[in-house]
């Protein structure tokens, strides 16, 4: 088997005229956890659906757990731990239940975790589920998640409505099966500074392209903000992720070969890392900005072409 | 072991780890002999990557801080003698010479940098 818990090659979708993914390439290995990050209609969610399975690719592959089939296999499924909005268990579930039916549906289910870690939120095992709130249903649909003892998780959005505390804990659960057992994690989120904490790994999907995907360790070495009074021509092993130009000039640079490091460049005011928020902004900003040139352009060729004729 | 980090500052967090583990020796909150937490412990407690960890405490047994025992963990070194002296002086004169010139591009002259040394030597003297 490969190293690769998840491979996403070329792949394309659309819903009717309107094309949601273009072309997304994505590479995960086993043992890592990795951030999916993107805003709202940036196409995380039908991400995760393709794979799963849930819905065909227009084009292109995704493979999960070296199953590249459509549907997945049964034992892929049940390896892999989904959470996507939508789903509900029926209303008067009781929790012990729900706990027993994934008892009975994999041998893998630690059932006495499961108990503990609802007891931990005081929640009865004995309550139903209509009467939880929001965050409690959360928490309750990722207990079971977590104790089925996947090889991968896909979670879309699981921080959404649990308290911070809550949101800690969960993230410190997924890093500790991830060292522990070597699980892989996908995680779309939108709350950057709680999971930058246990990411290895950070892609960032912008209008249905992934525009950047990485190792944030070597992103901390290598990534800084310069800000300068002065115009900066940068050598050609740096590379610009963006710059703006105020009363001085802001540059965001990643430096892979080090060839800033010990210099003080022209004009040059202030360096410093950059966390995974900021870049963030920086990137789907100037990512954006890029595309809004292109379209223009194309609208400034038609317009052109009709003064042509 | 307590083990303060920031994921947001951009510093590697690796470094960081090295950085927190050579102030605890300085301080003397370890000493000769005493043993790292594992591997999977710390990375654990900290939330993070394994790998992260194993940089950091390769980073440690490079710069002759701790060494590594074959299937027993990590241990601090002994404080003296971790460098011969005239090596230790060009490692220091090296550290000097980066603190000056980055504090030349604060805006600090030397003196103000000895008088921040001599105040943080002060701060860091064990407090037992």
């Amino acid at each position: 088997m490969t190293d690769l818990a998840l491979s996403v090659s070329s792949l394309c979708r659309s819903f009717g005229s309107h094309q949601v993914l273009f072309d997304v390439k994505l590479e995960l290995h086993r043992g890592t956890v990795c951030s999916l990050l993107g805003s709202n209609g940036a196409g995380k969610t039908t991400l995760l659906k393709l794979l799963m399975g849930l819905i065909g690719p227009t084009s292109g592959e995704s493979t999960i757990l070296g199953d590249n089939g459509l549907p997945r296999t049964a034992s892929s499924l049940m390896a892999t731990g989904c959470l996507i909005d939508g789903f509900e268990p029926p209303s008067g579930t009781r929790i012990d239940h729900l706990l027993s039916l994934s008892a009975d549906a994999s041998a893998n289910f630690d059932l006495e975790r499961a108990n503990t870690l609802l007891a931990e939120k005081r929640l009865a095992t004995k309550t139903v589920w209509k009467t939880l709130s929001k965050g409690q249903k959360r928490w309750t649909l990722l207990v079971m998640l977590l104790c089925r003892r996947c090889d991968l998780l896909l979670l879309d959005e699981p921080a959404d409505g649990l308290d911070p505390e809550s949101r800690q804990q969960l993230y410190q659960l997924i890093r500790r099966e991830v060292n522990d057992r070597n699980m892989t994690a996908l995680i779309t989120t939108h709350i950057i500074n709680d999971i930058e904490r246990i990411t290895d790994e950070f892609c960032i999907l912008h209008q249905g392209r992934m525009i950047f995907q990485d190792n944030l360790e070597d992103l901390r070495d290598q990534v800084f903000a310069i800000e300068s009074a002065e115009v900066i021509e940068f050598p050609a092993e740096v590379q610009l992720l963006r710059s703006e130009h105020g009363e001085s000039a802001s540059y965001w640079v990643r430096d892979p070969c080090g060839v800033l490091e010990n210099s003080v460049l022209p004009g040059e005011i202030r360096r410093r890392g950059v966390g995974l928020e900021e870049l963030y902004l920086a990137v789907t900003r100037e990512a954006k900005e890029r595309l809004e040139r292109n379209a223009s352009m194309r609208t400034a060729e038609v317009v052109g072409g009709v003064r042509d004729k | 072991m307590r083990i303060h980090l920031d994921h947001h500052s951009g510093e590697p967090i690796y470094q960081q780890i090295v950085e927190a583990i050579k102030f605890q020796v300085a301080r003397g909150d370890l000493t000769d002999g005493d043993q790292l937490p594992s591997v999977r412990n710390l990375a654990n407690e900290l939330g993070i990557n394994m790998r992260t960890v194993v940089k950091a405490y390769d980073e440690l047994v490079h710069a002759g801080l701790a060494v590594q025992k074959q299937g027993r963990g990590v241990f601090i070194t002994p404080p003296q003698g971790i460098l011969p002296k005239n090596r230790r002086r060009l490692v220091l004169v090296d550290l000097v010479q980066r603190l000056l010139s980055e504090a030349k591009r604060l805006g600090a002259d030397s003196d103000e940098v000895v008088s921040i040394v001599e105040q943080v030597a002060k701060d860091m003297e064990p407090t037992s």
